[in-house]
């Protein structure tokens, strides 16, 4: 564990809404080493979102009541803002799930791209910030933003600088998307986070960006989130099974979608039709965030469960290259039915 | 022909700035243009004629001259007012939209009562203690008509801050003043313009008001003070038609050209308005 990047010890995330406390995120452990790739998986609402948020200290209005986050060295969570402000982008850079909303309509892309190297730089004087604009051929802003952008596939030098050229409405999905990998690959962060890669993109381009994100996965510290089993299969070499705020299950890739080990991951699985049985509707295993159940969050809809599931919070066993939490497993890692 | 297509794109902006341009251009140009002193006193009450063409006042000034070194003070003044108006606007709008919490609710608070205060008999009352000095009255002007412009650009900055390119642009490391004066100020600019078309119209407006009502500057003539005098001297009850008239049709115009401009704006915002206007 010496070179570990991130260290998420028992995360707790709250928001008060007038309907009550939601508990998004409850005891997340997580580990992830230089170089790793990782990827969260879960239905919607099981605070991935609300997890990746929480790192970069964005969960607003949500309060993080618990838990700390060592981030290179750092705990994130006791940062003031204005510390804070160095972490995210060159320490974790998020690359934002839809390209048509996430940039600014007011701009082109060379001038939005332009302002990410001028921050990189640290020119962030208001007279600097205003003046951001396309990098001038030949310029070695314009050098930097070559050498990234053709790493995404912009290879062509009149196709880049049309790119440079243009508003992001002009933008296909499959570019957009590129656009904003490279906007996050431009400040040289130390960890990359994809929110839905995926989602928003049509499936000649979805193909074309996992393999963007599969290759980018080999030099850089990659963390993919996605409910899309299939996006995670091609990019990420460990995963973590997230349901009802908690990390339910972590470990090799491989590993857990060939022997899946919690009875929630078997179901996740199932219904992606990825292995055998039948498949259960989503709206089955849909979780009220505000009467949170007692003991194991997901004990209501459990096969499996045992009276002892309803009672005590399932503790999370750790074995060899993963963890699992719940209470059909023992110590040694194996099952105990 | 460049003219004609820029006229079928959209002929409200165009006309409208047509307008203002040429009233501006003979408010710039107007001491080469008019063809007397406005200030030197010849025979009074002279009907219209070709020497003076739209005659002269009590004093016996040339009425045609004075209309267009009048332009330079109203549309000056106006112009000034709006500014100063468009800026405070802005940036209240922007600050109180984007920080929220108590700050929003101070400096709208601010705003509702500078709001509900009615303009003109407020500008009357300061005017008389300021006295009549021009940079006075602009600045006075300004400092009324900021609040519509900050509530209305408050409550597009409201939707703007949820935007997902302000919070990308968060999320890559960006501060509050960053985003504000990057990401935010573009996107409500259409905004800003409109509304100080509107602003100027009614700044010119209120000056004019002041001017009539004789808190003006005496000593620099506006289209108002012209009409003041018209009024105090006898223009009316005489039916000078060349004296008063001319005045407040340049005001009524430069106002019309103004408002036409602003329909432009909305109409360009709002397609759907161009059914009702046809």
């Amino acid at each position: 564990m010496t070179d570990s990047l991130l260290e998420v010890r028992d995360l707790h995330v709250r928001f008060n809404t007038p309907r009550g406390v939601v508990r998004a995120n409850n005891g997340i452990n997580l580990g992830m080493n230089t170089g790793e790739s990782l990827g969260i998986m879960g239905e919607s609402g099981c605070g991935k979102t609300v997890l990746i948020l929480s790192l970069m200290r964005l969960q607003q209005p949500g309060v993080i009541v618990g838990g700390s986050i060592w981030f290179d060295g750092r705990e994130v969570t006791r940062l003031t803002q204005k510390e804070m402000q160095t972490v995210r982008g060159k320490g974790i850079a998020l690359i934002p799930q839809n390209h048509s909303t996430a940039l600014n309509p007011a701009y082109t892309v060379g001038e939005q791209l332009g302002e990410t190297l001028g921050r990189r730089q640290g020119k962030t004087g208001l007279w600097q910030t205003l003046r951001a604009g396309t990098p001038g051929a030949g310029t070695r802003d314009y050098e930097n933003l070559r050498h990234v952008l053709s790493g995404l596939g912009f290879n062509d030098e009149s196709v880049l600088r049309r790119l440079l050229a243009s508003y992001p409405h002009e933008l296909s999905g499959g570019m957009g998307q590129r656009v904003l990998i490279a906007m996050a690959l431009l400040l040289e962060p130390k960890l990359v986070i994809a929110d839905e890669p995926t989602t928003a993109l049509d499936r000649a381009t979805r193909a074309e960006t996992l393999e963007l994100l599969g290759r980018l996965s080999a030099d850089t510290t990659l963390m993919v989130v996605s409910h899309e089993v299939e996006t995670l299969v091609c990019i990420c070499n460990r995963v973590a099974v997230m349901y009802g705020g908690r990390v339910v299950e972590s470990g090799v890739t491989g590993r857990v979608f060939s022997d899946p080990h919690h009875p929630y991951t078997r179901i996740l699985l199932q219904s992606q039709h990825l292995i055998r049985g039948k498949p259960v509707s989503s709206a089955a295993v849909a979780l009220d965030m505000v009467n949170f159940p007692p003991g194991c969050p997901f004990h209501p809809f459990c096969p499996e469960a045992v009276p002892a599931c309803s009672r005590e919070e399932p503790p999370e066993t750790v074995f060899d290259s993963g963890s699992v939490a719940c209470h059909l497993y023992n110590g040694s890692g194996t099952c105990s039915k | 022909m460049k003219f004609a297509r820029l006229f079928r794109r959209n002929p409200l902006i165009f006309s409208g700035s047509a307008l203002i341009t040429f009233f501006i251009f003979a408010a710039i140009f107007s001491p080469w243009l008019a063809p007397h002193d406005p200030w030197q006193y010849q025979q009074a009450f002279l009907e219209p004629s070709p020497g003076h063409l739209l005659g002269t006042n009590d004093v016996g000034q040339d009425i045609f001259s004075e209309l267009l070194v009048a332009g330079r003070v109203s549309l000056g003044v106006g112009f000034s007012a709006a500014l100063m108006a468009a800026v405070t606007g802005v940036a209240i709008g922007i600050l109180a939209g984007f920080r929220r919490g108590m700050l929003d609710e101070v400096l709208m608070g601010a705003t509702d009562v500078v709001l509900v205060i009615p303009t003109l008999p407020l500008v009357v009352l300061i005017s008389v203690y300021l006295g009549p000095s021009l940079p006075g009255i602009s600045l006075l002007i300004g400092l009324i008509m900021w609040p519509s412009i900050a509530r209305v650009i408050r409550s597009r900055v409201l939707s703007l801050r949820q935007a997902g390119f302000v919070e990308s642009a968060r999320a890559l490391g960006a501060g509050d003043w960053w985003i504000m004066s990057r990401h935010v100020l573009p996107n409500v600019l259409p905004l800003v313009l409109a509304k100080f078309v509107l602003t100027l119209a009614g700044a010119m407006l209120i000056e004019a008001s002041i001017s009539f009502l004789g808190l003006g500057n005496p000593s620099a003539k506006s289209w108002g003070m012209m009409l003041h005098y018209a009024f105090t001297r006898g223009g009316f009850i005489r039916e000078m038609w060349w004296w008063y008239l001319p005045p407040g049709l340049a005001i009524a115009m430069v106002i019309f050209a103004l408002n036409l401009i602003n329909l432009g704006f909305e109409e360009k915002s709002d397609p759907r308005l161009k059914k009702v206007l046809e």
